[in-house]
């Protein structure tokens, strides 16, 4: 059982977790030799068929291509075994080995020690891993492939899968070899192998789809993914256009429109149709929140007021009408998130002609202020 | 006469309460966590922490109104720590509810969505 480590393991933990980092969020060019290879070693171990490995360009155009050949080589290409691959790539890659190398990690790693480590691990990478691009890559993938792919093909299996999130096991077991842990090495090489050259892949029988790295990623100085004013993860295309792309400002997804529109011509009807509170603070945030408060009329502040979440929370009520056409009186809620120094205008409803209306009535739904006291949790 | 606490996380609200309704259907928990707020732009849902299952209980009545009992403190927090801070329960009855926003554009009074 190993119970401790020395500094200069710890120097090589700190060392693998930023070679790691560097790897997801620099991406580097797809080795596609190793990819093929890595692919069809997997199969093997999961006793299917060899398969010949089609590359795209990006995730979006990887599935077109796996659905084209369906389209042109009809059920040739397509078995029934088709749509139990994906999972059953998951379940190779989660019960077959990532789960057997974290129970020879287990037992043989102090408890302590692994939870000690597992922590580093957790803070140094699994925001940025799992909140950021797996989160945002899968769910841009999911929303476009339903917006676009679903209504063209009718028929989509959506049978891919995204291999990203276990690379933070990976790291993690890969310092326990370091270290001297007694793993299967051939399911470790396996595991390492594939994750590292296959992010995204599309298995079918006898041929699986992967897709090329992204060529670019940004990210802000609070590692979250961001770009003011193009997308922040950029991959290859096939046309001369992008067939795929994300945008984000400090990490929130947001439409393409209010990355790529200059501050100055953002329109204030956008804000007006946006229902979801983190785009309208992003567009509160690159409008400008004092050019956003002067279109306004204040109608009451936390000054007028003794009370120090409102204080803090720099709570206002501002009357907006003016960026209604035909509203007289269109009261909203400034506040600032205490966290993150966002900004927000949220609508009341118009009877609200004050902050204690404004809180009560609309945020807290109808709820009597008086009986409650908020609890400031700094 | 005492005040309920009210705890704020977000747009999600934990408002006391001094007695659970009547007819409330337990919420089976099966991870170490439970939502109580998704996320639709960044993944970084509101959960709160189910380190112990028999102290940490959710309810729901008819409406779908969730309602929490804790025996323990018990941490509401995002996966992604720089959008909200970690907020510490003191045990007590809750009931969970969104925060409100009204639409000028529908007319319509909705919870506030992220």
């Amino acid at each position: 059982m190993i119970k401790s480590i020395t500094s200069q393991q710890q120097e090589y933990f700190d060392n693998l977790i930023q070679e790691y980092l560097k790897d997801i969020t620099e991406f580097p060019e797809t080795n596609k030799e190793e990819a093929i290879r890595v692919c069809q070693d997997m199969a093997e171990s999961m006793n299917v068929k060899k398969p010949i490995i089609i590359f795209g360009k990006n995730p979006y155009e990887t599935i077109l291509i796996c659905e084209m050949s369906k389209v042109i080589f009809g059920n040739s290409c397509e078995s029934k075994k088709d749509s139990q691959l994906g999972s059953q790539l998951g379940s190779q890659l989660r019960t077959q080995l990532s789960f057997q190398l974290e129970s020879q990690l287990e037992s043989q790693l102090d408890s302590q020690l692994s939870f000690q480590l597992e922590s580093q691990l957790y803070s140094q990478i699994d925001s940025q891993l799992d909140s950021q691009l797996y989160s945002q890559l899968w769910s841009q993938l999911d929303s476009q492939l339903d917006s676009q792919l679903r209504t063209q093909l009718k028929n989509i299996n959506d049978n891919w899968y995204l291999s990203l999130w276990w690379r933070y096991w990976d790291c993690f077991y890969q310092f326990g070899k370091h270290i001297g842990i007694k793993f299967d090495n051939k399911k470790l090489d396996l595991l390492n192998r594939f994750l590292k050259h296959c992010y995204f892949v599309v298995p079918h029988e006898g041929i699986w789809f992967v897709s090329e790295n992204p060529i670019k990623t940004n990210w802000n100085n609070k590692k979250q993914l961001h770009n003011d004013n193009k997308s922040c993860l950029e991959f290859k295309s096939s046309l001369d256009v992008p067939t795929f792309e994300i945008f984000c400002l400090n990490g929130i997804s947001v439409p393409e429109y209010l990355v790529k529109t200059p501050e100055s011509k953002l329109d204030i009807n956008w804000f007006l149709e946006e229902k979801n509170a983190d785009i309208k603070a992003e567009f509160i945030r690159k409008y400008g929140i004092d050019r956003m408060i002067h279109l306004g009329k204040q109608i009451d502040t936390y000054e007028n007021h003794n009370n120090d979440w409102w204080t803090k929370s720099e709570y206002k009520l501002i009357d907006m009408s003016a960026i209604f056409e035909s509203i007289d009186y269109a009261p909203h809620l400034y506040m600032k998130n205490q966290t993150t120094g966002i900004y927000h205008l949220e609508a009341v409803t118009p009877d609200c002609k004050n902050l204690i209306d404004a809180i009560g009535k609309t945020r807290w739904n109808g709820r009597d202020l008086n009986k409650y006291t908020t609890i400031d949790i700094k | 006469m005492n005040k309920l606490r009210h705890y704020t996380h977000g747009e999600v609200n934990f408002f006391e309460t001094n007695m659970l309704p009547n007819n409330l259907s337990k919420v089976e928990v099966k991870d170490s966590f439970y939502i109580v707020g998704e996320s639709e732009t960044h993944g970084n849902d509101h959960r709160v922490a189910v380190l112990d299952k028999q102290k940490v209980e959710f309810f729901e009545d008819e409406k779908g109104t969730l309602y929490m009992r804790n025996l323990t403190e018990t941490n509401v927090y995002c996966p992604n720590k720089d959008r909200h801070d970690t907020v510490t329960l003191q045990p007590g009855l809750w009931e969970i509810d969104k925060s409100m926003e009204y639409d000028y554009l529908e007319q319509e009074l909705r919870a506030v969505v992220d």
